[in-house]
């Protein structure tokens, strides 16, 4: 087994007052060295939870179960100094917005040397020398200059490259990207997911992309997972979830996206509301909005397996047929 | 055409530039004024404060500028080392109760939980009883004597940065980016001072400064009452008690009087003035 995160049947529930919201209800997870891997689904499906858990950065009030192995290590029992170490040093994270994830009072310089001086303990000279360069791989202009610059001198999509700056400052084997450019603007986005890109190359970086926004990912992962209510409904590779999709809910997704190339202009929203996860129903989450739901999802609640006719894992007792105008047109 | 960009310009300047706000700079004068007599007043103070320097009761006249008490002292010297009696133990106490209220609140605030409820109830005791009676009960119990009324103010006054500093901190942990310092694995102690109480300590500087002569007051008044300093040193608020058991000689009351009003409005105009300057969504100019 050479993953480098392994994620074994993962429970998240945050109490509420009296009830209990199961935010993720069971997933498994492997990421391999050098892989991208997007999870994607709407929100309030438990994507970010997942992966907060497994950095341990949730509220006190939430629950977690189940198994987080990052190269070899038990994270769930590891000890809050362990964590610390692992945090920012192993596996380095970025927030969805970068407006508030800056301490607006110290320049930015001081903010990437902190994150290197607590885990490389190197003298401050290095240290600023070393986020100078960080900056260089984030393509910050002018990087010497910048580094005494205040978060409010700067941009949107400039913080958000000081924020990826400070997540690689250790060389983490894991780079988790929680909605990284939902924030900004498409023509910044793309330069970030550029960045995201190029790390992966030069550094044979691990990235957990979440997000919901479907071009981000087909843009940028090797593999995706759908979720949608806690559980993941289908993964695979991302040419097969794109063109060969059968979950329903999958479908559904692809289907919200504005598309110019096809002459049709109305959307297709998926209807209905997902369910309350406080409560726990036997069947299918989805099968409430469902078109295809048959009997059978009403009382049984499908499990992830491999299809045999397009690669993909998927749970659904009723999958779609893939459909060939959609790997045609796409 | 002027241009309406702001300059950046030093803190200071901007605190204190005269034209926008007068009575910051009222205030600015009033605290240099009296830190310049409690520094100096030995050297050119006119008399002897605790000596007497001529008739009793005295009216006010060129040679004794606030007249003489009921045992011939001269007001206006006693007065201005009255300075040297309130202010420095006043200072001490604003110190000691941020320092103390600070260190609390902070911990309180970001730990939460057992430590949180058990430094709030013991705020909450202290602050449920009236202030200057509790300063009084304690000063009574330990003994007249500024030494034990600073010790009395202190304990009464270091709830309210606990609070302050408490209610700063909750607010300031919640913000993004002390989860993200979190992610890069900083530890507690190091977000709470790098992170957390860079923000939190504005509104302490501000009423730290606004407090110090309200602390005044309150040393002048437990001494007013027989429970601060002791009878010949030149305290203001022993000074009002004797013009009280004088109440014709006016002069014997209203000097000490006046130097406890000018305390306090001065730093309450400095505390403003500092609030305008470190609270960027207050702006005082208009």
């Amino acid at each position: 087994m050479n993953s480098l995160l392994s994620i074994k049947d993962l429970h998240v529930s945050f109490g509420l007052g009296l009830e209990t919201v199961d935010a993720v209800r069971g997933i498994n997870l492997e990421i391999a060295r050098g892989e991208i891997v997007g999870i994607v689904g709407e929100s309030g499906s438990g994507k970010s939870a997942s992966m907060l858990s497994v950095m341990r950065l949730l509220a006190t009030t939430a629950t977690t179960r189940g198994t987080v192995h990052f190269a070899g290590k038990e994270l769930f029992s590891a000890s809050s100094k362990e964590m610390r170490g692992i945090r920012g040093g192993k596996i380095g994270m970025i927030f969805q917005d970068p407006m508030t994830s800056l301490n607006p009072s110290f320049r930015i310089g001081s903010q990437i040397a902190e994150a290197i001086i607590r885990h490389q303990h190197v003298s401050t000279k290095i240290a600023v020398s070393k986020a100078t360069d960080l900056l260089e791989v984030v393509s910050i202009p002018r990087p010497s200059e910048s580094m005494s610059l205040f978060p409010h001198e700067m941009s949107g999509g400039m913080k958000q490259r000081v924020m990826i700056a400070m997540a690689i400052a250790n060389d983490p084997e894991l780079l988790i990207a929680d909605e990284p450019t939902t924030a900004l603007d498409v023509t910044i986005q793309a330069q970030i997911l550029e960045v995201l890109k190029g790390l992966r190359e030069t550094r044979n970086l691990s990235i957990v992309i979440i997000t919901h926004d479907l071009g981000v990912v087909a843009g940028l992962a090797d593999s995706v997972n759908v979720m949608y209510a806690g559980e993941i409904v289908e993964s695979g590779d991302v040419e097969g979830v794109f063109y060969k999709a059968t979950h329903p809910y999958s479908r559904g997704l692809l289907s919200c996206v504005p598309r110019l190339d096809i002459r049709e202009s109305a959307l297709h929203p998926i209807g209905g509301d997902p369910p309350k996860l406080s409560e726990k129903t036997p069947g299918c989450s989805f099968q409430p909005r469902c078109k295809n739901a048959i009997d059978l999802c009403e009382t049984t609640s499908p499990t992830l397996r491999s299809s045999t006719v397009t690669g993909l894992k998927v749970s659904c007792h009723n999958p779609m047929e893939p459909s060939p105008q959609m790997s045609e047109s796409i | 055409m002027t241009s309406h960009v702001d300059q950046p310009q030093s803190f200071l300047i901007r605190a204190f530039s005269v034209g926008r706000r007068p009575q910051v700079a009222f205030g600015l004068v009033i605290a240099l004024f009296w830190l310049i007599v409690l520094t100096t007043v030995s050297i050119w103070a006119p008399y002897d404060p605790l000596e007497a320097v001529g008739t009793r009761l005295i009216a006010p006249s060129m040679t004794h500028l606030l007249g003489t008490d009921a045992l011939g002292r001269d007001v206006f010297t006693r007065v201005l080392y009255g300075a040297r009696e309130s202010m420095p133990i006043a200072a001490a106490v604003i110190v000691c109760a941020t320092v103390i209220g600070t260190l609390l609140g902070a911990v309180a605030g970001y730990a939460g939980g057992w430590v949180d409820a058990i430094v709030m109830r013991i705020t909450d005791v202290v602050m449920a009883f009236p202030a200057i009676l509790l300063a009084m009960a304690i000063s009574a119990a330990l003994g007249p004597g500024l030494r034990n009324g600073f010790i009395a103010i202190l304990i009464v006054w270091w709830p309210i940065y606990a609070r302050l500093v408490r209610g700063q901190v909750l607010s300031i942990k919640q913000r993004e980016h002390v989860e993200a310092a979190i992610s890069i694995g900083a530890t507690r102690r190091r977000i709470l001072q790098k992170h957390v109480m860079p923000m939190a300590i504005t509104p302490v500087l501000v009423n730290a400064t606004m407090d110090f002569g309200q602390v005044v007051l309150f040393l002048s008044s437990l001494s007013f009452l027989g429970l601060g300093a002791l009878p010949p040193s030149p305290e203001w608020g022993s000074m009002i008690t004797e013009g009280a058991k004088n109440f014709y000689q006016w002069w014997i009351a209203v000097g000490p009087g006046l130097a406890i009003l000018t305390v306090v409005l001065g730093f309450n105009f400095l505390g403003d003035g500092l609030r305008d300057v470190l609270d960027p969504r207050s702006k005082g100019d208009k």
